[in-house]
């Protein structure tokens, strides 16, 4: 499915700016007018949201904290764009949670440089990922939010996908190069090493868990499924 | 809560001073080395949450130190942002492609400077 990015208030100089960015980011853009508007977009598919500095019926600041309830910052950016926006309103809008502010008119090159490495961050997960849950392990990829117990585990985003993934194939041994692909998609030319890494930090993170991530003698790591059933009883 | 722990790697040590002072009120413990070599020994040593990585340094200049922490198993997560006088199209697009995830031009405001490492501590 095509991402897609919802571009709020275009000012007519910034229209021609804004359409190239998410052309050449390969995303649907999905133009309107208001804050309201922007709220009711609350697709997982959403992977950005562009917003004039001045909007008719909201500040920006005010919107983007609203719409962070909806989307958090692992899945989706919030740039705000303006002409002239000072450093009060600058700091205003990044403490709301947006990712970028950035001035009309758009230096088209340098912003996609900026939403690359943004998006670089944010979520790989296909926008219909659902949520799953095994033993005391529950994930939300919607919502990026996993708990372990009922209690809320505080995982950054790639040991969250690394653990969907995991989670996801319960029973499976999945091989790094699997695990990389899924994880880190297939530009990602890291190495393997880096899986290693992630499941450590993971394991560490799990506690007493940690045991459910197996390793795999020179293939990759399988999620433990019998085990994690086991505990429930 | 512990403080969130900054290295800045600069070989400007005027700049170390001015960071210290914009940042420490603020609840951030900032480290700090002059070069890159110094830099990159320091991120595996102590760890930080995120780095403030110069440019123009000797030896080796901060584009070189950012390719390096991505090529890392244990830094390739670790927020980096580039803070230089470099503000070329070309040298910020560079920045920004190597793997940098953000990039702030010299002078920079402290309260914008501030604003940009919290976002890059939530979002990491």
């Amino acid at each position: 499915m095509k991402r897609r990015f919802v571009v709020v208030g275009a000012e007519e100089a910034a229209r021609e700016g804004l359409a190239r960015i998410a052309s050449e980011s390969r995303a649907l853009a999905i133009w309107v007018d208001t804050a309201e508007e922007a709220l009711a977009e609350k697709g997982a598919d959403v992977s950005a949201f562009l917003i004039s500095a001045r909007l008719r019926d909201a500040s920006a600041a005010r919107l983007c904290r609203r719409l962070r309830r909806i989307h958090p910052s692992s899945a989706c950016a919030i740039i705000v764009y303006g002409t002239q926006i000072d450093s009060i309103s600058l700091v205003e809008a990044l403490d709301s949670g947006a990712d970028l502010c950035w001035s009309v008119p758009l230096n088209t090159p340098v912003c996609l440089a900026y939403l690359r490495a943004l998006l670089r961050r944010v979520s790989l997960l296909k926008p219909s990922a659902p949520p799953v849950a095994l033993g005391e392990i529950e994930l939300d990829p919607g919502r990026r939010a996993a708990r372990l117990g009922g209690r809320p585990l505080a995982l950054r985003c790639k040991e969250f996908d690394l653990l969907y993934a995991l989670v996801g194939k319960a029973g499976v041994a999945l091989s790094r190069e699997t695990l990389m692909r899924e994880v880190w998609g297939t530009e990602y030319s890291g190495g393997t090493r880096t899986i290693d890494f992630h499941v450590s930090q993971l394991r560490r993170k799990l506690g007493e868990s940690a045991r459910l991530v197996e390793t795999v003698p020179g293939l990759g790591y399988r999620f433990a499924a019998e085990a994690a059933y086991g505990k429930l009883t | 809560m512990p403080k969130p722990r900054i290295l800045l790697i600069d070989d400007e040590e005027d700049f170390h001073a001015i960071v210290r002072q914009s940042l420490e009120p603020l609840g951030y413990e900032v480290l700090s080395e002059p070069d890159g070599e110094a830099g990159l020994e320091r991120l595996r040593r102590d760890a930080p949450d995120l780095v403030l990585l110069d440019v123009n340094m000797p030896f080796k200049d901060g584009f070189e130190v950012c390719r390096e922490i991505r090529a890392a198993p244990e830094l390739a997560a670790l927020p980096v942002l580039l803070l230089t006088i470099r503000r070329l199209d070309h040298e910020i697009v560079q920045g920004l492609d190597i793997g940098a995830d953000d990039y702030l031009t010299k002078p920079c405001e402290p309260a914008v400077l501030a604003a940009r490492i919290r976002r890059l501590l939530e979002r990491a």
